[in-house]
């Protein structure tokens, strides 16, 4: 029974192909949203770990400072019992690292004949330092003469760590959004799949056939389109990632390129396509019969 | 293994489709049911297969009551009888084959077993040679004999024919009655509605003769 329903859902898909397509495009669509900010979402958390993790704290010195400057913001730090290690930086260390680096816009710098970058401290802060501690460490040293600027990447991470809150209660609204549309997509096809097949469904129906055996491939197919959007989606959201990860604004913020969705996410993703499909044309055929 | 008991039934609670009609069919019996267009003999069917529920009366199939059946029951009752449909309701989109098994598919018979029953059906009914075709390929006596094919690969216990010989020729009518004939003579309890006289003159049973839906006459 089972082979009947699956090569009966793949006949129906087959002769109603534009509109089968048509459907897996739309839905694809619609699960292309979801996984799109799911990409996002994890690729934004990842990148912040991972600025809060390498680069906890960087001092950058003005142009001018003195050796004597110098000395005493390392010496404030170094004597710190926060901080782990200190390394200097020199503004010809620093031009020298990006032209390592950045071969390509190495010759944008020597056109400036100057030498733009400014010479830092990048300090590594003991794994059990608190934040707040931190931040009075960030807070003095910034008062100090010689410092230019202080990235603390926590103070700025907590930042962008709150708008990531938000953004996860607007994927939820746009998840359920989602949700309601693959099922309505899923729906209204099927809808009109039941009813050009209604005199069958009659026939089959004074036969003696059981509900299930009628509706086993209607929900095949919707079960199958759902599966078919949701492989479309993560193909294309795939491409797109890979795409986006050879782009020079990308590869300064993620330089190791953006990751796809991890398993279970796609899995989910694959799985949600699948049973949006099923409820979709569950719906259909028990609204569309009870008429 | 038929039993009407003053069944009557209206349709929009106005027009009488068969009044106060009570009969009896024996298991094993070949019954005609005759009368004009219109007189009630498909709405008799109908009530038969439970695709009408009447409205007065009781109606008992093979001793079960169909007032009492419940709705996942009527299926289950359906697929021991096999019909014969007066416009053949073949499904248009499959093949004559597919048309055939999917009686046997209803009741669940492997894929094996439905190839062989399907093919030496179709052999008996003589259309094997089309059982790739679809239903609009075939002439009116193909599609009557596809018909009678799906009515009888899954070995019903009745067979109801509402005019399985309307509008073929005489050959044609012939030989499809020559294939109810060998059907009743293996046991099955039959049942055909016809306004043709010939055949009944042909080929005599029991007559149930009903005109304006009510019963005249019980040969």
């Amino acid at each position: 029974m089972i082979r009947y329903f699956i090569s009966s859902a793949f006949r129906n898909l087959w002769e109603a192909k534009v509109t089968s397509l048509f459907t897996a495009v739309t839905l694809s669509v619609a699960l292309g949203f979801l996984g799109t900010y799911l990409a996002v979402f994890m690729n934004m958390k990842a990148a912040l770990d991972l600025m809060s993790e390498k680069f906890p704290l960087s001092v950058y010195l003005s142009d001018h400072v003195s050796q004597a400057q110098l000395d005493a913001v390392q010496d404030r730090l170094k004597g710190s019992p926060l901080v782990s290690g200190v390394t200097y930086t020199s503004k010809d260390k620093a031009l020298e690292d990006f032209r390592g680096s950045r071969k390509d816009e190495a010759a944008l710098i020597d056109s400036l004949g100057t030498n733009p970058l400014p010479a830092s401290l990048d300090v590594a802060l003991r794994p059990d330092a608190g934040p707040e501690a931190a931040m009075a460490l960030v807070k003095e040293v910034r008062t100090m003469q010689g410092v230019d600027e202080v990235n603390y990447m926590q103070e700025e991470a907590g930042k962008l760590r709150s708008m990531l809150a938000s953004f996860r209660i607007a994927g939820l609204a746009l998840g359920l959004a989602v949700l309601m549309g693959v099922v309505f997509i899923s729906y209204s096809t099927l809808r009109l799949a039941v009813l050009n097949h209604s005199e069958e469904i009659a026939v089959m129906k004074l036969m003696g056939a059981a509900r299930i055996f009628i509706m086993g491939p209607f929900l095949l197919e919707g079960l199958f389109q759902g599966l078919i959007a949701a492989g479309l989606s993560l193909g294309v959201l795939y491409g797109l990632l890979h795409y986006l990860s050879g782009t020079p604004s990308v590869m300064l913020l993620a330089p190791g390129g953006l990751a796809f969705l991890p398993v279970w996410a796609w899995l989910g993703m694959i799985a949600s396509g699948g049973l949006l499909g099923l409820t979709g044309s569950l719906f259909a055929f028990v609204r569309t019969l009870r008429m | 293994m038929i039993q009407f008991y003053h069944v009557s039934k209206s349709y929009d609670g106005r027009q009488q489709a068969v009044s106060d009609i009570s009969f009896r069919v024996k298991k094993g019996e070949f019954v005609y049911l005759t009368g004009p267009s219109g007189a009630g003999k498909s709405t008799i069917l109908r009530l038969m297969i439970c695709a009408e529920t009447p409205d007065d009366g009781q109606i008992l199939i093979a001793g079960r009551n169909i007032a009492r059946l419940k709705q996942h029951d009527i299926p289950k009752l359906r697929r021991g009888i096999g019909v014969v449909f007066q416009d053949f309701k073949l499904i248009e989109r499959k093949t004559v084959y597919e048309n055939v098994a999917l009686s046997l598919r209803i009741l669940g018979y492997s894929e094996e077993v439905i190839r062989k029953k399907t093919g030496h059906v179709l052999k008996s009914v003589g259309v094997y040679s089309r059982k790739d075709s679809y239903p609009l390929q075939l002439s009116g006596g193909e599609q009557q004999r596809v018909a009678i094919a799906r009515a009888l690969v899954k070995d019903p216990i009745i067979l109801v024919a509402d005019e399985p010989t309307g509008n073929l020729d005489w050959d044609v009518t012939q030989d499809i009655m020559a294939l109810i004939k060998d059907i009743h003579a293996q046991g099955t309890t039959v049942i055909v509605a016809t306004h043709n006289r010939e055949i009944i003159k042909r080929m005599p049973k029991r007559v149930l003769h009903i005109e304006a839906g009510r019963m005249l006459e019980q040969g």
